[in-house]
């Protein structure tokens, strides 16, 4: 607030001050005073005029700085309401009221959309969690018909081969069948996986358990668990992981599963798997790394962004763009670095870094 | 002595299947569709192990598990859709001793079973550890292959596929099967890495001095 717009929007007071003034010097004049006296008389009006802007600018001023502030320094500027520095003034009373009521009607608003929000995310934890039953049944209806013990001994089969071939022989027909069912059940998995894990990335220190979690377990598990899709795509994996760290398992298996379904949709020709780690002196690198398309240099820095698909995404399969945008929404929660290194047309490596003591660290620097 | 295994499980597919997956596994499997007295179903079936889902109809599996815990030492799984982990922490605290989540992989389901059983009877049930077909000795726990005096050493890799291929004698076993089996046993390898180990098998085959052990078909598979 600047003294030349405070005196601006005195305008119109300064105005009536002066009209007075000349109106009473004429007055005066008229009745016989000498100039000295009115002189004196207007000096001293202008004086306490003067006096009683300055206080005035002084007071306004301190109060808009107060409460500039207070808007500053507040995370949630929608509560300046009851905020405001109190004040004698009427006007700022009544300002002070409705700026008030105003807030009241948006902080029920965002709580009404909050609440909303949250039972959306509760209705797709438990949506989630329901459909993970029929998955399950498929996944093992699918698993028991395919026991070969199941499959009547080798008799039929080898009778078959001699004349009509294996493929169109009904068991081993059948056998495939399942095999697919199972692969897209798996494939079902995964997509309601990431749902339920953009659910849950909001407010994740509801679902956390640190502990010492072997890497090459998960990692492990989760190659096995996408057995089908990676063995039909012809890909090798190596894991090689001695080194633990302290976190989530549940979380890394996510991000790992996301990645190793990269590795296998944008593979080479005869796609390789490396699962390693390395301890760095200040933590642990898990590289995760594909001899596939690879990444343009000029993609590389937008992976992670939700949404974006780039060229990989367009030519090859389907891409959501939410893949790699939660792992790093995940890992940041996590306290995992993640990034990516790739050369277009030879392959990507990702690297995700687990800081010694994660958490515990924090708190003693 | 087979394991006797009590599944208490709400849906009825996947208790069937449950059923039949343990079955086919070599435990004896008991799945009533009733859960009005546990507690009861557990002392008349008396269980070596007891797979529990944590959502049935009208009580938790939680407490289910308190009240057979007041009863009985018998291991107990906790089967669940919910990935909570506070849901986690609370099996444990109940007296779990295991926590698997839906959608569970048989594979890894079964290990667990063995594992816990494993744990739990200080290893009283045991595997067969050696195998034999037309006079050739698999032993799985020195991991070699022997005929007569002659003997070798397998890598585990080559070991896995003997194992697949001395279980089942007789009867042909696809490259995708053998894959899908290895893949089960965190051995990540594709068509040409199994066919390199095919050809030493077969290599050490003849160093034993056995000539024909394993029978190729094409399009078919591998047996012995």
């Amino acid at each position: 607030m600047s003294v030349r717009a405070f005196l601006k929007d005195r305008f119109l007071l300064l105005v009536l001050h002066l009209v007075c003034m000349g109106m009473l010097s004429v007055f005066l004049r008229l009745t016989g005073y000498n100039g000295t006296n009115v002189a004196i008389i207007l000096l001293f009006w202008a004086v306490i005029l003067a006096v009683w802007l300055a206080v005035t600018y002084l007071g306004r001023r301190k109060y808009f700085e107060e409460t500039g502030r207070i808007l500053e320094n507040v995370d949630r500027r929608y509560l300046l309401g009851e905020l405001l520095p109190a004040s004698f003034r009427l006007e700022d009373r009544l300002y002070r009221d409705m700026i008030r009521r105003s807030n009241k009607s948006v902080i029920e608003r965002i709580r009404q959309i909050e609440t909303s929000g949250q039972e959306y995310r509760e209705y797709i934890e438990n949506w989630v969690h329901e459909v993970k039953a029929p998955i399950t049944g498929i996944s093992l209806l699918c698993e028991n018909s395919r026991q070969p013990e199941h499959a009547s001994a080798a008799a039929p089969v080898t009778a078959s081969a001699a004349d009509s071939g294996p493929a169109l022989h009904p068991e081993t027909r059948m056998r495939e069948t399942l095999r697919a069912v199972s692969m897209e059940n798996q494939r079902i998995e995964n997509y309601v996986d990431m749902a339920l894990y953009y659910a849950r990335s909001e407010n994740v220190y509801k679902d956390f358990i640190i502990r010492r979690t072997s890497l090459q377990e998960i990692a492990e598990e989760v190659l096995e668990k996408n057995r089908l899709l990676l063995i039909k795509n012809g890909v090798r994996a190596e894991v090689d992981c001695p080194d633990a760290v302290y976190t989530d398992g549940k979380w890394i298996a996510f991000i790992l599963n996301q990645l190793f379904l990269n590795c296998v949709k944008y593979r080479g020709a005869q796609p390789v798997l490396c699962v390693r780690t390395k301890r760095e002196k200040d933590g642990v690198c898990l590289t995760v790394e594909d001899n596939g398309v690879g990444i343009r240099g000029e993609e590389l820095s937008r992976i992670f962004e939700k949404g974006f698909t780039g060229s990989n995404g367009r030519d090859h399969e389907r891409a959501t763009g939410m893949g790699l945008y939660l792992c790093r929404k995940l890992c940041g929660r996590l306290g995992i670095g993640l990034r990516a290194e790739s050369k277009y047309g030879s392959g990507t490596r990702m690297l995700l870094h687990f800081p010694v003591g994660n958490f515990t660290g924090r708190e003693q620097d | 002595m087979t394991a006797k295994i009590l599944i208490i499980e709400d849906e009825a597919v996947i208790r069937r299947e449950l059923q039949i997956l343990l079955e086919n596994a070599m435990y004896e499997a008991a799945a009533p569709a009733d859960f009005g007295d546990v507690p009861g179903q557990v002392r008349a079936f008396a269980p070596d192990l007891i797979l529990l889902d944590v959502n049935l109809p009208g009580c938790s599996g939680f407490d289910l598990c308190t009240q057979i815990r007041a009863e009985t030492n018998v291991p107990v799984i906790f089967l669940t859709s919910r990935t909570d982990s506070m849901d986690e922490v609370n099996g444990i605290l109940k007296g779990g001793d295991d926590y698997i989540t839906k959608p569970y992989q048989a594979p890894v389901l079964l290990a667990r079973i063995g594992a816990v059983l494993k744990r739990a009877n200080g290893g009283r049930i045991k595997e067969t550890t050696q195998f034999f077909h037309k006079g050739v000795k698999l032993d799985i726990a020195g991991c070699t292959l022997a005929h007569g005096e002659e003997q070798r050493d397998l890598t585990k890799a080559e070991m896995k596929i003997l194992y697949q291929l001395f279980r089942h004698p007789g009867e042909y076993i696809s490259r995708m099967d053998l894959i899908e089996y290895l893949w089960e046993n965190k051995i990540f390898i594709d068509d040409n890495t199994l066919s390199v180990h095919m050809t030493r098998i077969r290599e050490k085959v003849k160093a034993i001095g056995v000539s024909e052990l394993i029978v190729t078909k094409r399009g078919i598979g591998y047996r012995v």
